[in-house]
């Protein structure tokens, strides 16, 4: 399953703090109509690659999926930023 | 000569079985059962493991303040899909690759990376601590397992 909602968390000494929450569901819907157009192009490198073009399809859709869960925390003395994809 | 191995070498002598497989299987025999279980414990936790943990702490400029912290969660899928994805480099390509790895320094064949390696890197991969010296004496620790 492909990460539907990011969140961000950025935090400063100077008490600036931004909490945000993204529904990449959203993302992935506008980017519909792009994978549209782009996807005779990528037909066409797969055929000049000899790749399947299923199989590349597949293989994109698991690295899509694959990242959900991924968590990054940065933490400094003067800031800290947190993100994690659901 | 126990039971077992008799049976291993009379299934060698008829030709059941090849001398290498013959010489697995005495291996086997051999271990104690607290080396099996570890090994059984070991394959559980590569099946397990489903995330790939960055831990890295390193003292400050000043070393008054608090360390700055890293801490990296990466699903192994991701990891595994990144390596069958490798897969689909054109041949040209991957050589380009590694010709160019090779001026900096770094001998690395892109075609020998497959999703076997990653789980034997992921099998070993139990809890590996790195310490790094940074200018003016300060100390990072990084911290890479899997989870």
């Amino acid at each position: 399953m492909i990460p539907l909602w990011m969140s961000y968390h950025m935090r400063t000494t100077r008490g600036t703090a931004l909490k945000l929450g993204l529904p990449l569901f959203l993302i992935w819907l506008l980017l519909l109509p792009l994978a549209a157009v782009i996807a005779p192009f990528a037909l066409i490198a797969c055929l000049l690659t000899r790749c399947n073009p299923l199989f590349c399809m597949g293989l994109v859709w698991n690295l899509l999926g694959a990242v959900r869960g991924t968590h990054v925390e940065f933490e400094a003395p003067d800031s800290a930023v947190t993100l994690h994809l659901y | 000569m126990n039971e077992n191995r008799m049976q291993i070498l009379e299934m060698l002598a008829e030709g059941k079985i090849t001398a290498d497989e013959a010489e697995r299987l005495i291996a086997a025999l051999e271990k104690t059962p607290a080396e099996a279980d570890r090994e059984a414990a070991g394959g559980a936790r590569r099946a397990d493991a489903k995330y790939l943990r960055v831990l890295v702490e390193a003292e400050s400029e000043t070393g008054n303040e608090a360390p700055t912290k890293v801490n990296i969660r990466v699903p192994v899928k991701l990891l595994r899909a990144g390596v069958r994805l490798a897969g689909l480099i054109p041949s040209e390509a991957r050589e380009h690759v590694n010709r160019a790895m090779h001026e900096k320094g770094m001998d690395f064949d892109l075609s020998q990376l497959k999703p076997e390696n990653l789980d034997e890197l992921i099998d070993n991969l139990q809890d590996l601590s790195v310490d790094v010296d940074q200018k003016g004496g300060k100390k990072a620790t990084v911290k890479v397992f899997c989870e």
